[in-house]
């Protein structure tokens, strides 16, 4: 039982490795299937999502917080699908959307860049120098995403269990070791993490209802209750602690909303 | 039959990884034996050349082409070293070394900073914002000193073949683990991988003649 994120650098085979993971685990491997959950559930068309987790961050994005609702969204699609457990996530952000959790294995997958230009030159038909344009700016759109969101490279080791270079490494070989790695004790699920996923499912829930108003909260849950500080005036501290208490209460497992106001003036 | 090299930040347990990897497979564990030939065979003491790779460079040495030099030797003996084969590798620049070489097992150990302030800590007795700033002092030299002379970083995920992180797998695990992988087909050492280790001796050789010659 447990729950696996592969981030991928874009044409690395990463994808393969978690289908074929997946199936050694009998996992469930997910990925798209995030974006149409959030897109269903919030009403978004798809593409916006896919822009606001694939594409860096504009200054519009800097300054009206569109990127960080979108995320929002899609965050809360995500931990709501890894609940079920038994599952690999292979796509963007898993590393950033389970921070905190413990139990959850962190993989990235990467691959010589001469390796993934001739994949790109294969599968899009172009020449090398347009190939390595492309897989450049890709790679400078995920720093620039992680580094406006996260306020960390995504490309950074810290942010993995294990990273695997697929070259001298098989996809088979990759695959075998990251088995044997996902039957290790501590990536077990438990009752421990099992309720800390909980936990964290519902502070998102509660941020994908907020970030509307409230773009800046700061949302935490433990055994149930929901934290909230927000910036505002003090005036306003017992109409939002109301406020938030009636948009919250109906989301599942939610005992009490706590908030606190840090005045605009500190 | 395999080499392996293990880079490893800085008090994150690799040394103990490396010993318990090379004792379980059978084979020798290096690290400043090699620093020790370079230093008989160009009598250069071992002081300065463990500061020519541990410091990053200053202006004089931009001048001088100093540590470029020394560096040199240290390659020049550590090739010699790896070409016994059976060989786990750890410290320093082993991975640049052998950045063209097939079938050699590319290993760096991080762990978090948390756990390395601890270790730090109780290994030299101070306090933790002192262990925080000494971590941070030396992770920015090492990066320093690989840009220098590679034009690399040694946080270049590419560089490896794995990169684990012992917060959970603790040191036995990461042992277990890299001990699987250098037992696996793609590790083993190739009539192949030999002769280019070989002739990357050849070439390093030529290179530390040659600048023992040029000023």
């Amino acid at each position: 039982m447990g729950i696996i994120t592969i981030s991928r650098g874009s044409y690395s085979r990463g994808k393969e490795i978690a289908e074929k993971l997946s199936e050694k685990l009998d996992y469930q491997c997910i990925s798209r299937e995030i974006l149409l959950k959030a897109s269903r559930d919030f009403n978004v068309p798809e593409l916006k999502l896919l822009q606001a987790i694939e594409d860096a961050p504009t200054v519009l994005d800097r300054l009206k917080h569109g990127k960080k609702k979108y995320i929002a969204f899609i965050r809360k699609a995500f931990l709501e699908q890894i609940q079920k457990d038994n599952v690999t996530y292979h796509g963007l952000a898993g590393q950033f959307f389970t921070m905190g959790l413990p139990n959850i294995l962190k993989v990235r997958i990467t691959a010589d860049l001469n390796f993934r230009i001739n994949v790109v030159m294969k599968r899009e038909n172009v020449s090398e120098d347009k190939a390595r344009q492309i897989l450049t700016k890709i790679d400078e759109e995920r720093t620039k995403w992680s580094m406006f969101l996260y306020g960390i490279d995504t490309k950074s080791p810290d942010l993995y269990d294990i990273i695997l270079h697929i070259d001298t490494i098989s996809v088979e070989d990759a695959v075998d070791i990251l088995y044997a790695y996902a039957k290790r004790p501590c990536f077990q699920t438990t009752n421990e993490s099992k309720k800390k996923l909980k936990d964290m499912l519902i502070a998102a829930k509660a941020y994908s209802i907020l970030v509307k108003n409230f773009p800046e909260a700061n949302i935490k849950c433990k055994d149930g209750v929901v934290l909230i500080s927000v910036e505002s005036s003090l005036s306003v501290e017992k109409v939002l602690a109301k406020k938030f208490s009636k948009q919250l209460k109906d989301i599942e497992g939610v005992k009490e909303v706590k908030t606190f106001v840090i005045p605009f003036e500190t | 039959m395999g080499i392996i090299t293990i880079s490893r930040g800085s008090y994150s347990r690799g040394i103990d990884i490396a010993e318990k990897l090379a004792k379980k497979l059978g084979y020798e564990c290096i690290s400043r034996e090699v620093l020790l030939d370079a230093s008989k065979e160009f009598n250069i003491p071992e002081v300065k050349l463990i500061h020519a790779i541990e410091d990053a460079p200053s202006i004089f040495d931009h001048i001088k082409d100093g540590k470029r030099r020394y560096v040199a030797f240290i390659r020049e003996a550590f090739l010699e070293y790896i070409q016994k084969d059976n060989i786990v590798y750890h410290g320093f620049a082993g991975h640049f070394f052998t950045k063209d070489i097939p079938n050699i097992l590319k290993v760096r150990i991080i762990a978090n900073l948390d756990f390395r302030i601890k270790v730090l800590m109780e290994r030299e007795n101070i306090s933790e914002e002192k262990a925080r700033k000494l971590l941070f002092r030396i992770d920015v030299e090492r990066r320093k000193w690989s840009v220098y002379l590679y034009g690399i970083d040694t946080n270049t995920t590419e560089l490896y073949d794995v990169i684990l992180h012992i917060d959970c797998l603790q040191v036995d695990g990461a042992v277990d683990f890299i001990y699987d992988l250098a037992n696996r087909p793609c590790f083993q050492t190739t009539p192949e991988s030999q002769k280019k280790l070989k002739e990357l001796l050849e070439a390093a050789k030529a290179y530390s003649i040659s600048s023992t010659q040029t000023p």
